[in-house]
């Protein structure tokens, strides 16, 4: 057989998974050098963003484990099928000293927790792993008295940066405001004055990164002046319903609830229905609302199903909540009105552990592996361009200076 | 134009001769070029490409091509054909694929292919021996580069 030429060879590799190139690059000076060229991580996350995957985190006591799977394509027919998959073990993320970490955000490839302590500490430390090669990076401490902490990771797809939002708020509506950028060299958080006072709710995993503009959900103070924040009036109060959850639809922005009994259902076997709402006009705060019946299905009470997100094809997927893994997965398709469920196994004799708990497992739909975010060297390389345009430029958190 | 010139030759490196329709063998930008510069009349010499491999190539092209009013076929009908279509191919015949893709510069067959290749390769190192890369690290230098992707050995 003839050989390939090596940019042929090269276009093969792109296509592989993740620890095939770490593997590959143990081969030869040549393939090193060509595996750790920037054309060719650049190459690998373009493909690697077409073939987007299921991405399973588990918090472990000390420790967390990611795993990941293919995402399934949609059926070909259009009957409600059953498909098996199986989850690889990517890495774990575990701190020297046993430092215990919280989940806070995730923006492409990356994940953002922040350090525990159970006794009273006057600082807050942030870490970004990247957990296709679980390399990480500790950000600098930050000193403040403030106890409870808000924080969000984004990518700002211009710049092709990296940013934490840090908000440090009290019982009041008192925040300081932070922002950090990753880059080489030395980072430092950055003190930046929000032009509204407001505070944001809940959990902070509930932020959403889409085209440069950070999402969450937050209560208002009052209604100063509009600059590069901006509220985007909520479709309802979110203390309406259990569960709900920013989500992107499609390149919009949209606001997805939980499962709850129809209120028309029968008595006998009651009807799940949930619905989105999607952000139109952002200009006009316009939100169509969508109304969903969820397909009768054998697996799914309301109490033991939740959202995860979208994928980019607009199937919405649900994940089963209680277990030690997320034994199923579902995908709805709203167009069809058709749902598949997925089993995922995920084997790997960490997860026996007991430190492994309950409801320790977290799903993630479109997770994209990345070679590019090199943490040894604290180094970030310059990031794909992506296609998509900043369309809420006017919005844009993230480059608020 | 007629009914002859709706027709091109395609002739492979073992000298055997296919008659397939134009709109089939413009999918070639190489073949596309050609007829352009009209540089060659009616039959084509294609000298990297077995007939064994060219029959295949043909097949891909006539199933994609656009031909007049059959535009019927679903982009999942031709997703499942091409699934079809590479899965009982062993790795050679699909460099064989690849290269000939290449050479006739057909983006979407060399596509198809690359991926099928990356499909079927279920361990790295069978991969490696496939592509007979040979290891010239020095000891000192495998441990270290093995250090800094140990990530990747990590089950």
């Amino acid at each position: 057989m003839d050989s390939l030429p090596i940019d042929l060879i090269r276009d093969i590799f792109s296509r592989l998974p993740a620890k095939s190139i770490g593997r590959s690059r143990c081969v030869s000076r040549q393939w090193e050098s060509i595996l750790c060229r920037q054309d060719f991580t650049e190459l690998f996350l373009t493909r690697s963003s077409a073939r987007p995957r299921l991405f399973f985190a588990f918090k472990g006591y000390q420790k967390w484990h990611f795993f990941s799977s293919p995402q399934p394509h949609s059926p070909h027919d259009r009957s409600s099928s059953s498909l098996v998959v199986e989850a690889d073990s990517h890495s774990q993320l575990k701190l020297p000293g046993g430092m215990r970490l919280d989940f806070c955000s995730r923006a492409y490839g990356l994940f953002c927790f922040r350090l525990v302590s159970n006794q009273y500490v006057d600082t807050v430390q942030h870490v970004i792993c990247n957990p296709t090669t679980g390399q990480y990076t500790i950000l600098p401490k930050l000193r403040t008295n403030r106890q409870r902490w808000y924080s969000f990771l984004g990518f700002d797809p211009i710049d092709k940066q990296f940013k934490v939002l840090l908000c440090m708020a009290e019982l009041s509506f008192e925040c300081d405001y932070r922002i950090l950028t990753l880059e080489t060299g030395k980072m430092c958080w950055r003190k930046i004055k929000p032009p509204l006072t407001h505070h944001p709710a809940a959990d902070s995993s509930q932020g959403i990164c889409i085209d440069g503009v950070l999402y969450y959900f937050a209560q208002e103070y009052k209604n100063p002046c509009l600059k590069k924040f901006m509220f985007i009036n909520a479709p309802l109060s979110i203390y309406e319903w259990d569960v709900i959850k920013l989500i992107n639809y499609k390149g919009k922005l949209a606001v997805i609830s939980g499962l709850r009994n129809s209120t028309t259902g029968s008595d006998e076997r009651p009807i799940l229905e949930f619905f989105v709402w999607v952000l139109e006009y952002y200009e006009f705060q316009e939100w169509s609302q969508y109304a969903y019946t969820f397909p009768d299905h054998n697996f799914i009470d309301r109490y033991n199903v939740f959202v995860v997100g979208v994928t980019t094809k607009g199937e919405i997927n649900f994940s089963k909540k209680y277990g030690r893994t997320p034994d199923y997965v579902f995908y709805f398709n709203p167009e069809s009105n058709t749902l598949r469920s997925v089993e995922i196994q995920v084997n790997h004799e960490v997860l026996d552990h007991r430190s492994y708990t309950r409801d320790g497992a977290s799903t993630f739909v479109d997770h994209v592996e990345d070679l590019n975010f090199d943490m040894r060297a604290h180094l970030l390389q310059d990031r794909l361009r992506f296609e998509s345009i900043n369309k809420f430029d006017a919005l844009s958190l993230l480059d608020y200076d | 134009m007629s009914k002859s010139e709706k027709k091109i030759v395609l002739k492979s490196l073992d000298n055997e001769a296919f008659e397939v329709e134009k709109a089939v063998a413009l999918q070639s930008q190489t073949i596309w070029v050609m007829c352009e510069d009209k540089c060659v009349g009616n039959e084509i010499p294609l000298e990297n490409v077995t007939g064994q491999i060219l029959a295949k190539v043909i097949d891909y092209c006539k199933k994609h091509a656009v031909v007049d009013g059959d535009g019927d076929e679903s982009s999942e009908e031709l997703k499942n054909w091409d699934t079809e279509f590479t899965k009982n191919m062993d790795q050679s015949t699909l460099f064989n694929m690849i290269l000939a893709a290449n050479y006739l510069n057909i983006k979407s067959l060399l596509n198809l292919t690359c991926q099928a290749v990356a499909d079927k390769t279920k361990t790295i190192d069978e991969f490696h021996t496939f592509l007979n890369i040979e290891n010239n690290f020095t000891p000192e230098e495998e441990a270290q580069i093995c250090q800094e992707n140990l990530w990747a050995f990590d089950d």
